[in-house]
């Protein structure tokens, strides 16, 4: 614990809270259920990079409750919640591969993170046929998360070396 | 960006890819749509009849689902998204159309009815 922790953590979730605000303004579907930009995944990669896997679960589940209480509904927030908590895993355990670079992480949690969505909404439905939107949901969390990915590289290059330095 | 990362993007999207162009493949042409509302069957439809009916949903919203010249689709709903409205008419085998706030899943199938008897509603 480093002295003003407390205080990075605030701004890293209100940050997460705000991108999955503006996500919710922007439309990004193309008629497929469960596609989303995936900004929200900027900070929980973030975190988990600089801080942790607490800290980065921390902020992933402040930022689902807090924006699908304010701007979704109970469903949007159990959606989020599974794709939420799909892409942590998968980024936590995808992170030993030292193959994998920031970029390469995000990659692979926003593909789950759209996965976990699809998973849930057919659990809800009971329609195994809604497999046939997994190939897109795929490659539109693939380049996402790479785009994330580009973006959270650069931020956490800047702010490695300011949380080092405390 | 390492060259893992390059790796797994070519590697999930050559997947993807793939995948989808099997499926379009292995797409006979349907023959029925069937109607489920939160995982319960409630309506199968001819898609040699034109209808257009409205189908009510889970929390009493509706979709209106239009069967025309063999294909399926959602022309309307009430649901805050739209997105059902948004996907393209499906006539395959396999193809959905989902509408997840109200629970509606419009599926083809081709060849055998299922259990329920023509429509309901």
């Amino acid at each position: 614990m480093f002295k003003g922790k407390v205080a990075f953590m605030g701004i890293f979730a209100a940050l997460a809270i705000l991108f999955g605000y503006i996500e919710s303004l922007i439309p990004f579907y193309f008629g497929i259920p469960g596609m989303k930009l995936g900004l929200a995944n900027i900070m929980t990669v973030l975190v988990l990079y600089l801080f942790g896997i607490p800290e980065a679960a921390t902020i992933s589940l402040v930022r689902i409750f807090t924006v699908g209480l304010l701007f979704g509904n109970p469903y949007s927030l159990i959606y989020s919640l599974a794709g939420g908590v799909l892409s942590l895993f998968t980024m936590v355990i995808i992170r030993q591969i030292k193959a994998f670079s920031i970029v390469g992480i995000s990659i692979a949690g926003g593909i789950m993170h759209n996965i976990g969505q699809l998973i849930i909404a057919m659990l809800i439905v009971e329609e195994i046929g809604l497999t046939y939107y997994a190939p897109f949901l795929i490659i539109a969390g693939a380049l996402t998360g790479t785009l994330i990915g580009f973006v959270t590289r650069i931020v956490f290059s800047r702010l490695k070396p300011i949380i080092n330095k405390r | 960006m390492k060259k893992g990362d390059l790796m797994l993007l070519l590697g999930v999207v050559a997947i993807a890819l793939v995948w989808i162009l099997i499926w379009n493949m292995n797409r006979n042409s349907g023959a029925y749509a069937v109607v489920t509302v939160d995982g319960k069957e409630i309506g199968v439809y001819s898609l040699m009849e034109d209808i257009t009916t409205d189908i009510i949903g889970y929390t009493g919203g509706y979709n209106r689902l239009e069967i025309k010249d063999g294909n399926a689709d959602v022309i309307e709903a009430s649901c805050p998204d739209k997105l059902c409205v948004q996907q393209a008419k499906i006539s395959r085998d396999g193809e959905t159309i989902v509408c997840l706030p109200n629970r509606i899943v419009i599926k083809i199938i081709g060849g055998e009815k299922t259990t329920l008897d023509a429509v309901a509603n």
